[in-house]
């Protein structure tokens, strides 16, 4: 029911945001402001209560990591809208964790006891931080389909491109910071991933198919980050690079859990 | 010939790395699929230990490692006089004209400014002017250096792990004493417990009680899952157990009444002594469950609900039950079934549990977890330590009686963001005088 209004909600930001960008009024993009604030205070508020109902962490499985994937993805747009708003951002955001959430409608929603496995303090960082970083990414595709359509747009509509060309720039800048952003978060869930997996397999690597995606989503953001360095390829290769890193981040998310054998697989 | 040279150009270290990079993701991606083996015979998840994957590995840790090796050299090598030139070779200056005969008023001001915003300083004089040297998150430089090393860290410590790790999976049945492969330990599982959710069926916890002899020390520690033992050199992990029913006991029933207590082993033929019967268990359920199509099934594979199904052939016999029973703990279920000649109901079962543990010695956990340290803190000063460094460089135009000042700034990595930090430093510079053009 809350899962299914928070839903609701984040449409309402979503197309009040991008209502917001095609007309240019400062009052709508602050109600949007408002109502994704508000939608998010009470997001964080149903994790909190879900964490007490069920007396563990609450990101056990995929149903409750999808729902704190949504929170954390929020929150940090909500850090960098504080810095610099681009309404168009807000949409594809509100847009994204409202899908987010609606994946949550195919998953079983019992709260389940922590399994033997999942007894360890490393549950907290492994789990927070990949998902901090998974956010962070999930941004960067976000800002960088705002840079493709934008491109997209200027390119038929060349005559208004002037005032655009310093905001593409930013938006480009925005995608590399959100993945800067995320790249230490995700590599920090993978090492605290591969410490636990020593603590509780014996091994702290064995190309579960968990392990190997997150290693190529890392490898895929590395390559960016290298391309990134020669400054022909900002823009609109980076940009599909980043939405390229994003299929792999879900893919090691979803895919793995659903279509592939591994001992990650908790749904 | 432009074309050849453009098509090496390509093959530039950086891209040469991106590409073993790339090779190496999709290897260790197609190691994940799972085909079916009529249409691709082939066992994919063989990938891993492949010489050609493990060579590719190598190649990018030592590349990685020379890479360590080539940029502490160059942040250990003492700045250069000229070092100032370096940065003035860096892309086009951000140009502005201020009235005014001397630099010095002009130099301390973009001193406070830079000071303010946390800048250090070195200044150099110059024949018609002054240079100033802005920095600050020099640590910064460091980043490249702990990733690269602390990537070929880790894959050190892979490599050894591949040639040297020793992974031993022992079972310990419950009672029994057994040597400790790789040492001369001996251990023995006193007892192995599963420990349940308080009013849940799920498992909280898997235990293997162990006393441990290793030489002239006897400890006793428990064995839990996430939480290994050492002995020695040797790691122990709980990975799995297994429960073998050794015998049950069972009150049997005739008419309503108690009529004697039998001990059997699973699928034993037992003869009773009270009648001409002969009884067996066919098999044992440890959590008894009916579907809706009245198949039965175990829940859990936890001694939850238990049932056997119990045999009765008449002693002349012995080929047809007379009888097929399912048997339960529960006594009550008895006291309305007096009309049925034959009930039983399982007084006791003996189990014996066998925990099955991972014994682990792995010389190449230091280096990745030492390689694991390096790489994350490196990632995370990449990304949140922005090295800055301005050079201002103040002339005097004599005869215009203005003073041109050129800044420069270091880093490709983050050009957006100094750009920005630049027009916010020429607005603070111009804000004092209404006559500065930009």
């Amino acid at each position: 029911m809350i899962i299914g209004i928070l839903i609701l909600a984040y449409l309402l930001f979503s197309i009040l945001s991008f209502v917001a960008f095609s007309s240019g009024g400062k009052g709508l993009n602050l109600v949007s402001k408002i109502v994704g604030f508000l939608t998010l205070l009470v997001h964080g508020a149903w994790i909190l209560v879900r964490g007490v109902q069920a007396g563990r962490w609450p990101f056990i499985n995929t149903y409750e990591t999808l729902i704190l994937l949504g929170f954390f993805t929020m929150v940090i747009f909500f850090l960098i809208d504080w810095r610099r708003s681009i309404p168009l951002i807000g949409g594809f955001v509100g847009l994204i964790v409202s899908i987010l959430l609606a994946l949550t409608s195919f998953l079983p929603s019992e709260i389940e006891p922590l399994m033997p496995a999942l007894k360890s303090n490393w549950l907290l960082f492994h789990v927070v931080s990949a998902f901090i970083g998974y956010s962070g990414l999930v941004l960067a595709a976000a800002t960088a389909a705002v840079y493709l359509f934008l491109k997209f747009y200027l390119k038929i509509f060349s005559q208004k491109a002037g005032k655009w060309v310093e905001r593409l720039k930013e938006v480009d800048w925005m995608t590399h910071r959100l993945i800067v952003f995320g790249f230490p978060f995700l590599t920090l869930g993978i090492v605290t991933g591969a410490i636990w997996a020593n603590a509780s397999w014996g091994r702290y690597w064995n190309w579960d198919p968990k392990e190997t995606w997150a290693f190529i989503t890392w490898t895929v953001y590395v390559i960016y980050l290298h391309l990134r360095r020669d400054e022909k390829n900002h823009g609109t290769r980076t940009a599909i690079m980043s939405l390229f890193g994003f299929a792999t981040v879900m893919f090691t998310y979803f895919g793995v859990n659903f279509w592939l054998a591994s001992i990650h697989a908790y749904q | 010939m432009q074309e050849i040279r453009k098509f090496f150009q390509g093959f530039g270290p950086l891209n040469l790395v991106n590409a073993g990079l790339l090779v190496a993701a999709l290897s260790a991606g197609i190691g994940t699929l799972t085909l079916p083996s009529k249409f691709l015979p082939l066992k994919l998840a063989t990938v891993y230990s492949q010489p050609w994957f493990l060579g590719l590995f190598v190649v990018l840790g030592v590349a990685s490692g020379l890479f360590a090796l080539r940029k502490i050299f160059q942040l250990l090598r003492p700045s250069r006089a000229g070092a100032f030139e370096d940065i003035v070779s860096l892309p086009a200056p951000h140009e502005i004209s201020i009235p005014g005969g001397s630099v010095a008023p002009l130099e301390d001001r973009a001193s406070k400014i830079l000071l303010k915003r946390g800048y250090r300083l070195k200044s150099e004089k110059r024949a018609n002017g002054s240079s100033l040297l802005a920095e600050k998150n020099l640590w910064g430089r460091w980043a490249s250096f702990l990733i690269h090393l602390g990537f070929a860290a880790v894959l050190l410590g892979g490599f050894l792990t591949f040639l040297f790790a020793e992974t031993h999976h022992i079972v310990l049945p419950e009672g029994e004493t057994v040597p400790l492969p790789t040492t001369s330990a001996q251990i023995r599982l006193e007892k192995f417990s599963i420990v349940f959710h308080p009013d849940q069926l799920e498992v909280d916890e898997y235990v293997s009680r162990l006393l441990v002899q290793n030489g002239k020390r006897t400890f006793r520690d428990d064995l839990k899952v996430n939480r290994p033992l050492q002995i020695g050199q040797s790691l122990l992990f709980q990975k799995s157990y297994q429960v073998v029913v050794q015998g049950l006991e069972l009150f049997v029933y005739r008419h309503g009444e108690m009529l004697e207590r039998i001990r059997l082993k699973p699928e034993e033929l037992k003869p009773l002594t009270q009648a001409p019967f002969v009884i067996q268990v066919d098999t044992v359920v440890p959590d008894f469950v009916r579907d809706k199509k009245g198949n039965v099934a175990s829940r859990t594979p936890y001694f939850k609900n238990p049932a056997a199904l119990i045999s009765l052939y008449d002693a002349r016999d012995e080929a047809n039950a007379k009888v097929k029973v399912w048997a339960f703990e529960d006594l009550m279920f008895h006291t309305g079934h007096e009309n049925e000649e034959w009930a039983f109901a399982i007084q006791k079962i003996r189990k014996r549990y066998f925990s099955g543990v991972q014994v682990s010695r792995d010389p190449g956990v230091l280096p990745a977890y030492f390689g694991f340290v390096l790489l994350t803190f490196g990632v995370f000063v990449f990304s949140f330590v922005s090295l800055r460094q301005f050079f201002f460089r103040f002339t005097e135009d004599k005869t215009k009686h203005r003073i041109r000042v050129e800044i420069y700034y270091k880093n490709g990595k983050d050009r957006f963001s100094f750009e920005r930090e630049i027009v916010k430093l020429k607005a603070e510079l111009m804000s004092e005088t209404p006559e500065a053009t930009a």
